[in-house]
C-alpha cells in the first residue's frame, strides 16, 4: 500500500456538507443576519432535524420546545448552531470503531467531541476570536485517523516497536511505516472537503511536531485541548500519550502556574452535562 | 478532581462501608505522561506523588503498581473474582 493509494481512500468518508461551510463562513461576519442563517440551515433536513434534536435535549434544558432553526439561532446564538452543525456532519465519520488505534465504537468522537469543546473554553479564556474555526479544528484534526486505522492495523507491530521500543513519538512512527501521518492526512481530507488553508494548517500541525505550528496561536490552542483531553482519558487509543506535548503553550497562555490543573477543572465542572451532548450524537 | 483531594475522599468514603487498608487489595494504575511535561504541567507524576503519601499516612500499602512512564494504561476490574487487569499499549494484559 503506498501513499497514493492511502489517500485515494478519502472518498469512503461521508463529507462534510457544503451547507456547514457556508454557515461557518456567514458567521465570520459581524453583522450577518439570524435569518439568513437560519434560512441556509433550512436548506439541509439532516442539519435542521439534528439541531432541533439537540437544542431540544436535557443539555440545553429550555423551558419549551423550539420548532424553527430560526429560533433556535435567535435563543443558542449564531456560534452554538455552527457547532452543532459540524458536531452532526462529524460524528458519521468519527464515531466508528478503529481497531488499528484501540478505539472502540464512539471513542475517537468522545475525543474529538471534547477536544473541540474544550478549545472552545482555551479560546474563550485567551481571548481569542475565532472560536468556530478554533471549536471545528480540534473537532476534526485526528479525521486522518479514520482513513489510516486499518493500515495501522495492518502494521501495528512495526509502530508499536519504534514507540515502545525506540522511543518514537506515534506520528512519527506513522510516517516513517505508513509513509504518511494522520495529521498529515487529515490536512488532505480538510483539503479536499475545501476548508480554508488557516483550518489545513492547523490540523496538519495539530501535534507541533518538531515545533511546527508553534508560532500560531490557533495551532497551540487545539494541540492544549488534544493533549489534555488525551491526559484526562477521554476516548484514548493506544497512541493515546505517544505524542510529543509542548510545554511552552502553558506559557504562551500565561497558564504555567497550575494551568493545566485549572484547564481541567473548569472542563470536569461542566463534565456530565458535557458527556451527555457528547453522547446523543451517538444516538443519532 | 485529583489525587490531593479524590484520594481521602475514595478512602473516607471506603471507611465510612467499613473498609480497613488489611480487607483491600490495593492496585495502583496511572500516572503516565506524555513526552514534554515536566514539573508543574507533569499531572500523572504529581498524581503518583501525592496519592502514595496519602495512602502510606493512612496505612495502606499498595501490593502492585503500574505508574509513569510515557504511557496509558486501562486497569479493569473483575468485581465476582476480584482479579486486576492492567493493559498497557504494545504489551500483553498484566493480571494481578
Amino acid at each position: 500500500m503506498n501513499k497514493k493509494q492511502i489517500v485515494s481512500a478519502i472518498r469512503d468518508l461521508e463529507p462534510i456538507p457544503e451547507v456547514a461551510l457556508q454557515i461557518m463562513e456567514m458567521s465570520r461576519d459581524p453583522d450577518v443576519a439570524i435569518q439568513d442563517v437560519a434560512t441556509l440551515a433550512s436548506h439541509d433536513t439532516a442539519i435542521t432535524a439534528n439541531t432541533l434534536r439537540v437544542v431540544n435535549s436535557a443539555y440545553y434544558g429550555l423551558k419549551r420546545k423550539i420548532d424553527s432553526v430560526k429560533e433556535a439561532v435567535i435563543l443558542l446564538g449564531i456560534d452554538t448552531i455552527v457547532q452543532l452543525v459540524f458536531m452532526q456532519a462529524a460524528s458519521v465519520n468519527l464515531k466508528r470503531e478503529m481497531l488499528g488505534y484501540n478505539l472502540m465504537e464512539g471513542d475517537l468522537w468522545k475525543h474529538s467531541a471534547a477536544s473541540a469543546i474544550l478549545a472552545n473554553q482555551i479560546a474563550e479564556n485567551v481571548g481569542y476570536d475565532e472560536i468556530n474555526l478554533i471549536f471545528t479544528a480540534a473537532l476534526l484534526k485526528d479525521m486522518g485517523k479514520v482513513v489510516l486505522n486499518q493500515h495501522v492495523a495492518a502494521a501495528i507491530e512495526d509502530i508499536d516497536n519504534l514507540v515502545h521500543k525506540l522511543g518514537y513519538d506515534y506520528l512519527e512512527a506513522e510516517k516513517e511505516v505508513l509513509g504518511l501521518d494522520h495529521a498529515e492526512l487529515g490536512s488532505l481530507i480538510a483539503k479536499q472537503w475545501h476548508f480554508s488553508p488557516q483550518m489545513i494548517r492547523i490540523i496538519c500541525d495539530h501535534h507541533l511536531t518538531g515545533g511546527r505550528g508553534i508560532e500560531h496561536d490557533d495551532t497551540c490552542i487545539v494541540h492544549l485541548a488534544d493533549a489534555v483531553c488525551s491526559m484526562m482519558g477521554i476516548g484514548t487509543g493506544s497512541d493515546g500519550m505517544a505524542y510529543g506535548f509542548a510545554d511552552e503553550v502553558l506559557q504562551r497562555f500565561n497558564y504555567a502556574e497550575n494551568g493545566l490543573d485549572q484547564i481541567i477543572m473548569e472542563y470536569g465542572q461542566k463534565r456530565e452535562e458535557i458527556d451527555a451532548l457528547i453522547d446523543s450524537f451517538l444516538m443519532s | 478532581m485529583f489525587a490531593d483531594t479524590g484520594v481521602p475522599a475514595f478512602l473516607e468514603a471506603a471507611g465510612a462501608f467499613g473498609l480497613s487498608p488489611g480487607q483491600a487489595k490495593v492496585v495502583v494504575a496511572g500516572g503516565g505522561q506524555m513526552p514534554g511535561q515536566s514539573g508543574e504541567s507533569d499531572i500523572g507524576g504529581r498524581n503518583s506523588l501525592a496519592l502514595e503519601g496519602l495512602m502510606t499516612d493512612r496505612g495502606w500499602h499498595p501490593h502492585h503498581r503500574s505508574v509513569g512512564g510515557k504511557l496509558n494504561r486501562t486497569l479493569k476490574l473483575e468485581i465476582a473474582s476480584g482479579k486486576n487487569r492492567i493493559q498497557i499499549p504494545g504489551q500483553t494484559m498484566e493480571e494481578i
